[in-house]
């Protein structure tokens, strides 16, 4: 099932893999608001209005549960279902318990806990009939999302929402394996993670958790996003997934105690993040060295803290009230790929300085005389670093299925263009040279750094920094197993120690012999995080025996006569040597180990806004919220000062947009609207529209089409198409148009932008902005 | 060589278009300057520096809405039109083996009033200004002299591209065919046995806008060439191309061991 992903057109190489499933009989579903290249390949093509992804999930989770097509083994043994919360939990008005509505956030959380027994282990009901546990919970939850329902919510045709409750359940048999691609038209709303929950909760009720063939697969933005996350580039995250400290945290004591260690008592929970601080230390002797002594606490009062939130809007909400001063933008072009664009640009003009490192010129570098701007009253100082390009250098790239593959330089680069390490690291030196001389804010942070790196930077020494050294022998670690918190090894990310031992660059390997289950592991060829596995939380994949679930398609199994007869696993590196519970009761780990519980959660207390997937509708929705509980949009949702007036009613705005991209060009545009032969395909920007609504309006193949919103108006051409139809919601026709948004004022290809329709409103959890659904008016427009 | 056919498998053609840049790359062609014309497909058309193209369309068939891509190119006729209208010696070869029929540098449009042209029955052939001759697929010759497939086969990120023998090529599409019909009944194999390109179609040839066949135009003539005579100059290209390929494979070496 693909939803909230076009990966034909975004990630066209993914659909090789995708067609050789459909060559072996896959089906495909295609979810979409919009027929694709994608849906045009599927088996079922699923329109959907944008944002109604809970909804349609929600309706699916419905059925699984009331017409009993969960796979029951696997419900009890490997998700959270059979666990028992606290009674006082409640949903109701739409709101979750815990849920301070001044604040608007859930303060809360006491009622989304486990019930514990006398030696703090969760209580669990394997009959699954106490009302308090999780399978009863979710069973009342989603009964509001009856087929009538969601059909009236997601204008979905209810025969075709049949066809898929039809087909995508029946990969809850053992020996059936079903998968979820998605992308950003899943996580581009207000309600993006609880998108992802709904996916995870449906896959953990099928079974597909943990198995060759199954999963929840997120198909990144860029091709090394995984890996730009998995070194910690996000403001919540440091290297390796370990949270970013907040400023009460004082020590690495204080830390560890905090968020890793001691949050299972259960002795079947491997917990793994109970070994944070080993990772913790170890990251921090990376980054400080000899300097990062126990008796300094390795340095830990050197790292940032958080204190608020410093995601991409956050980060223009303070540049808009003068707090941010200067920006570096990496292959980064806001002034394309932002949201509400035109108050992002405001805000840059508010900046002493701008550095912008990239391939080509790009709109950020000239927002300061982009149309309409006054070059001489804008007083922000933009400096441009030439980048190389990935193929002209070497390093590592890790891709969706978190292989790290390393990639050698193609070719040279043209004129004096560097690598960003070439220039983070002149920067820092010649910042470190600075400070030795004069001094400065955070003097002992920044002299404290272990940074001896060459003129010109080797990626192998970086490569061997992030795997990690056994310090006093000057090793390489083999794994994350050797990682001790007394500060006796480093490792700048603990997720990938092993990548680069003694033996080697793991990553550049390319040998193509296939693990001994022959299900296209190839564990020889690159290398995975973690420890080289290649399906996470493949234990999932066994019976309590250790026998697979699916023998023809087997991840992991247990062999008795394996390590001299005692016994152990083979096939893909299993997540933990640990021997199946019928094996040894008192040894064995249950399967989903970075979770304190142990198992899947069908119910999560992590999240922000809420424990289930609920229904809400996007900040700006055509409709009222159909599902009764009483609130339009998530009531967690923040609001930005600066934009509290920034946002239209369907009374003046009643088309729905969304926001994409096309094969033909990337992101904001900066690599491929300056390629004469991509330019040649996708020459102009356009808006996609209904037959039935363009004629509405008088609008004909190739006229100007006027699109705007509250905060701002563009003129493209008009793409009439098939492809998009009004939808039936709940008996009203509502119209959608399309707007990819690849183009800007700057580079060949020129064109008015998509974000400046867009809302400065995001995701309770991660802020990522609501791209995917607003609302706009348009009209036939005459050329600008 | 056994005879070689081209195989486009509309089936797994997700209109991505890698095929036509690759072209365009190989063949170091101009881009068009082309405008939003209200659909996915551009250029328009077949051009002299436009050898291929993806044709994009949108049908309702059984009240359901197809979308259908499909790359158009040149067929390499067994017979082909353009070559038995071109009156220059040598101009347009026919290399019987790899089923490629190619203008050579012999064409010279100051001695024909570039006959070709309305000789080709599809509009394939086109006349390229800058190079001042007829340009069209060349089936890329000097990759396929040393074993490679053309360059937009090469580049078809789901394999609905692939150039290989008849014999195999015919027989995988007539079995997937056979399997196509059981969902879309009006699927097809476009055109009959005298060309060297295949289409397995999931509908109608005419949805997919491919150019109808005019066979008023086809006069039989053979005019055939073997490897042996094939012009020279692709002979050199394709050492060149394979002599490129093993300084790769050097300069990956000498790179690796610098890092040791």
């Amino acid at each position: 099932m693909i939803i909230g992903s076009n990966a034909a057109e975004n990630h066209p190489i993914s659909f090789k893999w995708v067609t050789r499933a459909m060559e072996k009989g896959a089906k495909l579903i295609s979810v979409d608001p919009r027929f694709t290249r994608t849906s045009s390949k599927a088996d079922i093509y699923a329109p959907i209005r944008p944002g109604t992804d809970i909804a349609f999930i929600g309706g699916m989770i419905n059925y699984i549960l009331q017409n009993e097509k969960y796979n029951k083994d696997y419900v009890v043994n490997y998700t959270n279902a059979t666990f028992l919360v606290n009674p006082n939990f409640s949903f109701k008005l739409g709101e979750f318990s815990g849920f301070d509505s001044i604040k608007k956030v859930y303060a809360d959380k006491s009622t989304w806990k486990y019930q514990l027994d006398e030696n703090g282990i969760p209580k669990r009901d394997i009959t699954l009939s106490d009302p308090n546990c999780i399978f009863q919970l979710i069973k009342k939850h989603f009964s509001r999302y009856s087929i009538d329902a969601v059909c009236k919510i997601t204008g979905t045709p209810r025969d075709i929402y049949e066809k898929v409750l039809k087909c995508y359940p029946e990969t809850g048999a053992n020996d059936k394996s079903g998968t979820i691609l998605y992308a950003m038209g899943t996580t581009q709303h207000t309600y993006g993670s609880q998108n992802v929950r709904s996916y995870s909760v449906l896959q953990s009720l099928l079974g597909n958790m943990g198995i060759a063939g199954g999963g929840i697969n997120a198909l990144r933005g860029e091709s090394n996003v995984q890996g730009s996350t998995d070194m910690g580039l996000l403001f919540h995250i440091l290297p390796g997934y370990l949270k970013s400290p907040d400023k009460a945290d004082k020590t690495v004591d204080e830390y560890a105690k905090k968020y890793y260690e001691e949050k299972s008592k259960d002795p079947k929970s491997a917990d793994w993040w109970n070994n944070g601080r080993k990772y913790l230390v170890s990251l921090l002797k990376a980054f400080y060295g000899e300097r990062a002594t126990a008796e300094n606490d390795f340095c830990f009062d050197h790292i940032a803290k958080l204190s608020g939130n410093y995601s991409h809007m956050s980060i223009f909400e303070d540049m808009n009230k003068g707090i941010v001063k200067g920006l570096f933008c990496f292959g980064q072009n806001p002034a394309v790929g932002g949201p509400n664009v035109n108050f992002e640009l405001k805000a840059m003009e508010k900046l002493d300085w701008l550095v912008a490192a990239d391939l080509w010129e790009t709109e950020t570098m000239d927002f300061w005389k982009r149309p309409g701007a006054l070059p001489e009253a804008n007083a922000t100082e933009v400096f441009v670093f030439p980048a190389k390009a990935s193929m002209e250098k070497e390093g590592s790239i890790t891709n969706s299925g978190r292989w790290m593959q390393w990639r050698y330089q193609g070719s040279d680069a043209p004129g004096v263009a560097q690598t960003d390490l070439w220039m983070i690291n002149q920067l820092m030196k010649r910042i470190r040279a600075l400070y030795a001389k004069e001094g400065g804010a955070f003097t002992k942070g920044v002299l404290d750094l272990e940074w001896n790196y060459a003129e010109e930077p080797d990626c192998h020494v970086i490569a061997k920094e992030v795997n990690g050294y056994d310090i006093k022998a000057g090793k390489l670690l083999p794994g994350f197993a050797k990682l001790a918190a007394d500060g006796t090894t480093s490792s700048g990310n603990w997720l990938y120690c092993g990548s680069f031992t003694e033996d080697g660059n793991m990553a550049a390997r390319r040998i193509k012999e296939d693990a001994p289950n022959k299900i296209g592991l190839y564990p020889k060829w690159a290398w995975c995080w973690p420890v080289n596995r290649r399906i996470i939380y493949n234990r999932a994949s066994v019976d309590l025996s250790g026998n697979p679930l699916a023998a023809q398609k087997w991840v992991v199994k247990w062999d008795p006569s394996a390590m001299d007869g005692k016994g152990g696993w083979i096939g893909d590196v299993p997540d933990g040597p640990w021997p199946p519970m019928t094996v040894d009761p008192e040894k064995t780990k249950l399967p989903f180990i970075m979770r304190p519980e142990g198992v899947a959660c069908l119910f999560s207390a992590d999240l922000a806004d809420g424990p289930f997937p609920e229904h809400y509708e996007p900040v700006e929705s055509p409709v009222a919220n159909y599902i009764p509980n009483g609130c339009q949009c998530s009531p967690a949702v923040y609001l930005y000062e600066s934009q509290k007036t920034a946002f239209g009613t369907s009374k003046e705005y009643p088309i729905v947009a969304t926001t994409y991209r096309l094969t033909e060009h990337w992101q904001a545009g900066a690599m491929t609207r300056n390629l004469s032969y991509l330019v040649e395909l996708m020459p102009e920007m356009f808006v996609e529209i209904s037959e039935e609504l363009a004629a509405s309006k008088g609008l004909k193949q190739g006229d100007i089409i006027e699109v705007s919103t509250i905060r701002g108006s563009i003129k493209a051409k008009a793409m009439v198409t098939k492809r998009l139809k009004p939808f039936n919601i709940n008996g009203k026709k509502v119209h959608m148009i399309g707007v990819p948004w690849h183009w800007g004022y700057s580079g060949l290809a020129k064109g008015q932008s998509a974000n400046n329709l867009t809302p400065h409103v995001g995701d309770v959890n991660t802020r990522i902005p609501e791209f995917k659904a607003f609302l706009c008016n348009i009209k036939k427009g005459v050329e600008a | 060589m056994k005879e070689k056919i081209f195989l486009i498998d509309t089936t797994k053609c997700i209109g991505c278009r890698g095929c036509q840049v690759a072209c365009k790359v190989w063949n170091n062609l101009d881009p068009e300057d082309t405008k939003n014309w209200g659909s996915y497909q551009n250029p328009g058309n077949m051009s002299g520096t436009t050898y291929t193209l993806v044709r994009f369309s949108e049908v309702i068939e059984d009240g359901k809405l197809r979308f259908l891509f499909s790359k158009d190119q040149c067929r390499h006729c067994a017979m082909p039109g353009c070559a038995d209208a071109c009156p220059v010696e040598g101009a347009i070869y026919q290399w019987k083996e790899a089923g490629a029929v190619f203008v050579t540098e012999k064409c010279d449009p100051s001695k024909c009033r570039k006959e070709c042209l309305a000789g080709c029955p599809f509009e394939v052939m086109k006349f390229n200004e800058k190079a001042n001759r007829a340009h069209k697929c060349r089936l890329c010759p000097e990759r396929i002299v040393v074993g490679a497939v053309p360059a937009c086969t090469k580049t078809c990120p789901t394999g609905a591209l692939s150039f290989g023998d008849k014999d195999e090529m015919v027989k995988i599409a007539e079995q997937k065919l056979a399997e196509m019909k059981k969902i879309y009944p009006t699927a097809e194999l476009y055109p009959g046995t005298d060309w060297h390109v295949i289409w397995l179609l999931t509908s109608k040839q005419e949805h997919y806008h491919l150019a109808e066949q005019n066979p008023t135009l086809f006069k039989k003539k053979e005019k055939m060439y073997h490897l042996a005579e094939i012009p020279l100059a692709y002979a050199i290209f394709g050492a060149a191309f394979l002599g490129g390929l093993s300084k790769l494979k050097e300069r990956k070496k000498e790179i690796q061991s610098k890092k040791k």
